[in-house]
């Protein structure tokens, strides 16, 4: 294919532009965003896509400034087959496609629309897309001859066959190397052997296969249990054999000791005797024990009973001697109790005096004090009627309104003014004051206000300068203004000083200003006045003669009271009675904690006096009980001496007691050493002989019950069947395994079947592939500077594998090369495919900055190897980019994409 | 005078080793001919049935194999049955004759001693075997009864020594010595454990010894079996009539086939047609056939595992052959399915492993099948 020209109409920022290509080279370049790469979209859009599709990809080709829907348009001429085609197609707003065949110079309609899209795909042999827009997937050979932005990197397997596309199956001639029969072969073969296998080579679950191994493998499982079973049988059934084996020999032994027994019993002498004697003597001297016992624990008895008593007379000795004190202790008590007794009533006599003087004294002491204060208040009254008489009369000469100091002042300045303002208004309607200045200098001063080069500011004087022998004429000028504003001032002055005086209804300011002092002199008085009222009482007359009433009631009262003539006599009169109060009132608070004291002692001693009461008739209960104890004490001795006798007595027949158990116990001895040397013999030896009886018996009993118990469980077992489901099991096994083996037989045979046609088939095409393989490598290694002299291709031409020449068979894996070698080696492999498809058409490599990652060394041999192509096998490339210089080594045409928009 | 039948090795319960799909039908065919046997004494109007051992496969047999022989047992009430357990069904303390079940069989004798047994007409001494391995003679509890009236039968379980297939007494689990009629005086030795009927001449050359096998062949190359014995002793030394009986249902047949060219085919068609009313077919085929003949076959054989009981052929000795592709190369008008076929060959002229040549036949021959059958 060689593409002559392409044309685009309001396609993003494609108003209308149009490219011519070279037959060989055409480098279209700008910087970004320029419009190159929606060059080559419209390219792919314009052979690939439907025009009625509605991807919103195509809804974006409208022009950025377009409002609305508007059609898209793109028309590409171009050789096809030694053919010549122009194809036009219409997005979005109006949609369709024209296809024409060129004769001549002349297009000739060939179809439209539909039919037309897929005329073109037909010829382009690609795939025809859905509505939604075609994938480069879909655009057969062109997959790896077109690298737009979204097909920078090579197709791989996960993207279709490329036998098909790049016609791999052609031989060389255009015969075919695969036929539609081996498709089918193939196809049934792959049929039955996804029967029996998954896609990745394992056993398919749903195949009979893995459904019988398991089968199989669970009745062996059975199988082995069931042996086991019956193993444990036979095992048991050899263990019941043996014991059976053994028991009848046991039997006969015991048998055989029993003889010996009988032998043993009858051959030993008479020993009973002896035996019978050793007893008696040991009875003998434990009766001896028995009575050393009792003399002892007659004497523990006789000594326990005389500390008794002894113990018993102690303690009353004791009770008898703390009776006698705690008599005398109360007896103390009672003296000191009536002392105190006596004393308290003293006391309470002496507070009753000091109550009486302190009332009485009180009595004298409020009586005077409430005459003091009525006549306090009498006077009181009479100064706070006279002061308030002459705030009244003050009051009277106030006037509602005061002028202040600061009104009359204002006033008297506004006047000032008025006359300063009528003044100067006098003079000329301005106010001009000439006066000679320091060195001739002349000042003018207009309203007070200096001139400025004839102009009057508002604040300041000017200085005007006028340098004459003597003053001559000087010619001021004004503005009016002044005056204007002079006599607007003056009236507005008047009028406030007449609003002030009219306020205060004064005729004058010196009305005013005596008006002002006359107030406030009347109300400063006023104010000395009402504090000089104040610092005497705050309160009412009224208030104040409330009080005064209750001053004399009160004295009336106290007058009245008679007086005691104790009090007569003690309290006088002419002293001071406040003190005298006090006095009394102390004297009483100093008698009444004389009387608390005297009673606390009174009570603290009767508390002691009761304690001691009680605690002395505890004392002679304990007394009683004593003496009690010790009678009886008493008579339990004279009981025990009855009973064991005296001490003495016992301690003579303990002595005799013992010396009876020693001799005894020497006897016994000598018995019993007869006795055991009898045992060891031929009593020994009967002992021994019944013990080992009754061991064999024991043993035998033993051997019975399990001889039963493994009969019970053999015979148990046996009835399981066990046998025959073992038979079964491995019957059943024998049949599945033959199944099996047809079935893995079957499997495997398809399998290998599968294996051989994809071994020929691949073989064959290697034939194909092996030379692109040959042509990738070529390249490059010369790219590369022979770093690369390996590549491996799979089926689907996609490299896999690199080798490194310089090291030792260390070969990269595709995906560990840096971006650089990738893109050279995808460019590769791109001009391998457009030779091999060389051989039936010329074709069209596009490519869309293709060394973005490459150093320059290598992209300069990369357009070599390029160069070489074009002039080998008539490639035609078209590179988009926005680097010329980096293509500057391309023959061919470098267009300005900015030139032709 | 006495007459009884004398059977042995019933093994009911057997598995039925390499039968495959027979095996349970084989089995089932036991029980049911033990009907063949007591209805041969019923029909032969005998005093007793005299089981020489082996009754049962094993004694840990399922309880319904069991009920179904003491069913059939009750069926025949009239015959006395005298059962001498063997090694399989030996005496011990798991003997299936020691299930209840079998106490209410009226009819039936355990003989588990070497006691004489008194039946009519006769006495029976009984040689119990009462373990696996002995080098004791069977019949050493035999008494001498020479001197003693009556008609004296011994029953035995084992091996006679010096008789083939087993020569000498360190050879043999269960030896019976031959030399017994004459040591002790007895007019018949019934012997089970040997599954062809088989009889033996004392040293007068008077048959008085004989197995008289199973009762139902119980594999391929069994010769002489599937019989039960009519015995007859008219009286004490008078030379036994030893009269074999068929009970055996099943017919079997074992043999090899050779096959040449494709005629063969035929031939061995014409064979299967000559014996489709033989239940249990074994077939050895061995010589040569052409791939191309294979599917043939192949169909032959699966229509005849639908003709017998157990259809069992044997492939292992046939070489399956392709003529050299020089002298026919393949055409399936495709070069890629020609190279898969030649690529196969190879692998078959380099295969020796029986199981991996069956996998490249077959794969041979699929590629065949589909070669020819696919049309595009």
């Amino acid at each position: 294919m060689k593409v002559h020209w392409v044309e685009l109409e309001n396609w993003r920022q494609h108003a209308k532009t149009r490219i011519d290509f070279d037959e060989d080279t055409t480098v279209i370049y700008g910087p970004n965003e320029t419009g190159k790469s929606t060059v080559l979209e419209a390219l792919s859009r314009g052979l690939f896509d439907k025009s009625n599709t509605h991807a919103e990809a195509i809804k974006r080709i409208k022009p950025l400034t377009a409002s609305g829907a508007i059609t898209s348009t793109v028309r590409i001429e171009f050789t096809l087959n030694k053919t010549s085609y122009r194809v036009e197609k219409n997005f979005n707003l109006r949609n369709g496609t024209s296809l024409y065949k060129i004769v001549g110079e002349e297009p000739i309609l060939l179809d439209q629309d539909d039919s037309a899209d897929g005329q073109l795909i037909q010829l382009l042999e690609a795939d025809l897309p859905s509505t939604r827009g075609s994938k480069p997937s879909q655009w057969g050979a062109f997959h790896w001859l077109w690298a737009p932005q979204e097909n920078r990197e090579l197709p791989t397997d996960k993207e279709g066959d490329p036998t098909a596309a790049l016609h791999l199956e052609t031989k060389d001639g255009g015969g075919v190397l695969v036929t539609p029969k081996f498709r089918a072969v193939q196809h049934f073969v792959q049929i039955y052997h996804a029967q029996y296998f998954t896609k990745t080579g394992k056993t398919s679950k749903d195949s009979l296969i893995l459904s019988t191994e398991e089968e199989i493998q669970t009745l062996q499982h059975g199988s082995v249990e069931l042996r086991d079973k019956i193993k444990k049988v036979d095992a048991e059934k050899q263990q019941l054999e043996e014991l059976q084996r053994q028991l009848p020999i046991l039997e006969t032994k015991v048998i055989e000791t029993k003889e010996e027994l009988k032998k043993a019993r009858s051959e030993a002498i008479d020993f009973s005797s002896v035996e019978s004697e050793l007893k008696a003597s040991e009875a003998g001297v434990r009766e001896a024990g028995r009575d050393v016992e009792d003399a002892k624990k007659a004497l523990i008895e006789l000594e326990k009973s005389a500390e008794k008593i002894e113990r018993h007379q102690r303690k009353e000795k004791e009770t008898r001697e703390n009776l006698s004190r705690l008599e005398a202790l109360c007896e103390q008590l009672e003296g000191r109790q009536q002392e105190i007794k006596e004393k308290v009533e003293e006391k309470a006599m002496k507070i009753r005096e000091c109550e009486e003087l302190t009332r009485d004294a009180r009595i004298l002491w409020t009586k005077s004090d409430a005459e003091a204060k009525t006549g306090v208040l009498e006077k009181k009254i009479k100064r706070i009627k006279l002061l308030d008489d002459k705030i009244e009369g003050l009051r009277e000469k106030e006037v509602p309104i005061t002028p202040t100091n600061k009104e009359v002042e204002n006033l008297i300045q506004s006047q000032t003014r008025i006359e300063a303002l009528k003044e100067s208004l006098t003079a000329r309607g301005l106010a001009v004051n000439v006066t000679p200045g320091e060195k001739g200098s002349l000042e003018v001063e207009v309203d007070g206000e200096r001139l400025k080069d004839g102009k009057l500011t508002a604040t300041g004087t000017e200085r005007v300068s006028v340098g004459a022998p003597g003053l001559g004429k000087v010619t001021v000028k004004a503005k009016l203004e002044q005056a204007h504003d002079a006599k607007v001032d003056i009236l507005h002055l008047e009028e406030s000083i007449q609003g002030t005086l009219s306020k205060y209804a004064v005729n004058s300011i010196a009305e005013l200003k005596e008006l002002s002092q006359t107030q406030n002199e009347i109300s400063n008085s006023i104010k000395e006045l009402v504090a000089e009222r104040r610092g005497a009482d705050e309160r009412s007359i009224n208030e104040i003669t409330l009080e005064l009433k209750k001053f004399k009631e009160k004295y009336e009262e106290y007058k009245k009271i008679k007086r005691i003539p104790n009090a007569i006599k003690l309290n006088p009169t002419n002293v001071d009675l406040g003190k005298l109060v006090n006095k009394r009132e102390k004297e009483e608070v100093e008698a009444r904690a004389v009387l608390d004291k005297a009673r606390t002692e009174r009570d603290e001693v009767d508390k002691e006096l009761i304690e001691k009461k009680e605690e002395l008739a505890e004392i002679r209960a304990e007394q009683k009980h004593l003496s009690k104890d010790l009678d009886d004490a008493r008579t339990q001795e004279r009981e025990i001496i009855r009973q064991y006798g005296s001490v003495e007595f016992q301690e003579k027949k303990l002595g005799s007691a013992e010396a009876n158990l020693e001799k005894r116990s020497e006897d016994c001895e000598k018995i019993k050493q007869r006795y055991e040397e009898l045992e060891k013999g031929p009593i020994y030896r009967i002992k021994r002989l019944e013990q080992q009886i009754e061991n064999q018996e024991q043993v035998i009993q033993q051997q019975r019950t399990s001889i039963d118990q493994l009969k019970g469980g053999i015979g148990a077992a046996s009835l399981g069947g066990a046998y025959s489901d073992l038979a079964e099991n491995e019957s059943r096994i024998e049949i599945l395994s033959e199944r099996l083996e047809k079935e893995q037989i079957h499997a495997e045979s398809y399998k290998l079947l599968k294996e051989a046609l994809e071994q020929q088939y691949h073989s064959a095409l290697s034939a194909v592939v092996g030379p692109i393989q040959e042509e990738v490598k070529r390249s490059l290694s010369y790219v590369t500077g022979f770093l690369h002299a390996d590549v491996e291709l799979n089926e689907y031409l996609f490299p896999t594998r690199l080798g490194e020449r310089g090291f030792e068979d260390i070969s990269l894996e595709f995906n560990d090369g840096s971006s650089g070698l990738k893109e050279v080696l995808a460019l590769c492999v791109r001009l391998a495919v457009a030779k091999h498809l060389s051989g039936r058409d010329s074709q069209c490599l596009v490519l869309d900055d293709p060394f973005v990652h490459v150093s320059s060394d290598r992209s300069n041999k990369m357009i070599e190897v390029i160069n070489e192509a074009i002039k080998e096998y008539g490639l035609q490339v078209i590179v988009f980019t926005h680097r010329q210089m980096e293509f500057a080594g391309l023959t061919g045409r470098m267009v300005d994409i900015q030139s032709v928009k | 005078m006495v007459r009884f039948i004398q059977t042995s090795d019933w093994q009911i319960g057997m598995k039925g080793g390499g039968l495959g799909e027979a095996g349970p039908i084989v089995r089932e065919i036991r029980i049911e001919s033990i009907h063949n046997v007591l209805k041969s004494a019923q029909e032969q109007k005998v005093d007793f049935v005299l089981l020489c051992g082996d009754i049962f496969e094993h004694n840990m047999i399922s309880q319904e194999d069991v009920k179904k022989v003491v069913t059939i047992f009750n069926q025949y009430p009239d015959i006395p049955i005298y059962l001498l357990p063997g090694n399989h069904d030996m005496l011990g303390a798991d003997c299936v004759y020691n299930r209840p079940i079998f106490q209410r069989v009226n009819h039936l004798t355990i003989l588990r001693t070497s006691d004489s047994v008194k039946v009519t007409d006769a006495i029976l001494h009984p040689c119990p075997v009462l373990s696996r391995f002995t080098t004791q003679d069977l019949t050493g509890t035999i008494p001498v009864v020479r001197e003693v009236d009556g008609i004296h039968i011994g029953v035995a379980h084992g091996s006679l020594v010096g008789k083939s297939p087993v020569p000498t007494w360190e050879d043999v689990d269960l030896p019976i010595d031959p030399a017994c009629i004459d040591r002790t005086g007895i007019d018949y030795l019934a012997l089970g454990h040997w599954h062809s009927h088989t009889t033996f001449e004392d040293s007068t050359g008077i048959a008085r010894i004989a197995y008289s096998g199973t009762h139902e062949q119980t594999k391929y190359d069994e010769d002489n079996a599937g019989h039960c014995l009519l015995i007859q002793i008219d009286g004490k030394g008078d030379a036994p009539k030893i009269v074999p009986i068929k009970t055996g249902q099943l017919t079997w047949v074992s043999r090899e086939f050779e096959m040449k060219d494709s005629s063969s085919l035929i031939e061995l068609e014409k064979y299967f047609e000559s014996i489709k009313g033989i239940d249990m077919v074994r077939l050895v085929l061995y010589g040569e056939l052409l791939l191309e003949s294979k599917e043939e076959l192949d169909n032959l054989l699966e229509f005849q595992t639908t003709v017998h009981k157990n259809s069992r052929v044997e492939l292992d000795s046939l070489n399956i052959t392709v003529p050299p592709s020089l002298e026919a190369p393949p055409d399936f008008g495709d070069p890629i399915l020609n190279q898969t076929e030649i690529h196969l060959e190879q692998l078959l002229a380099n295969e020796i492993d029986p199981r991996e040549r069956r996998i490249i036949i077959e794969a041979l021959a699929h590629l065949q099948r589909l070669g020819k059958e696919v049309e595009v």
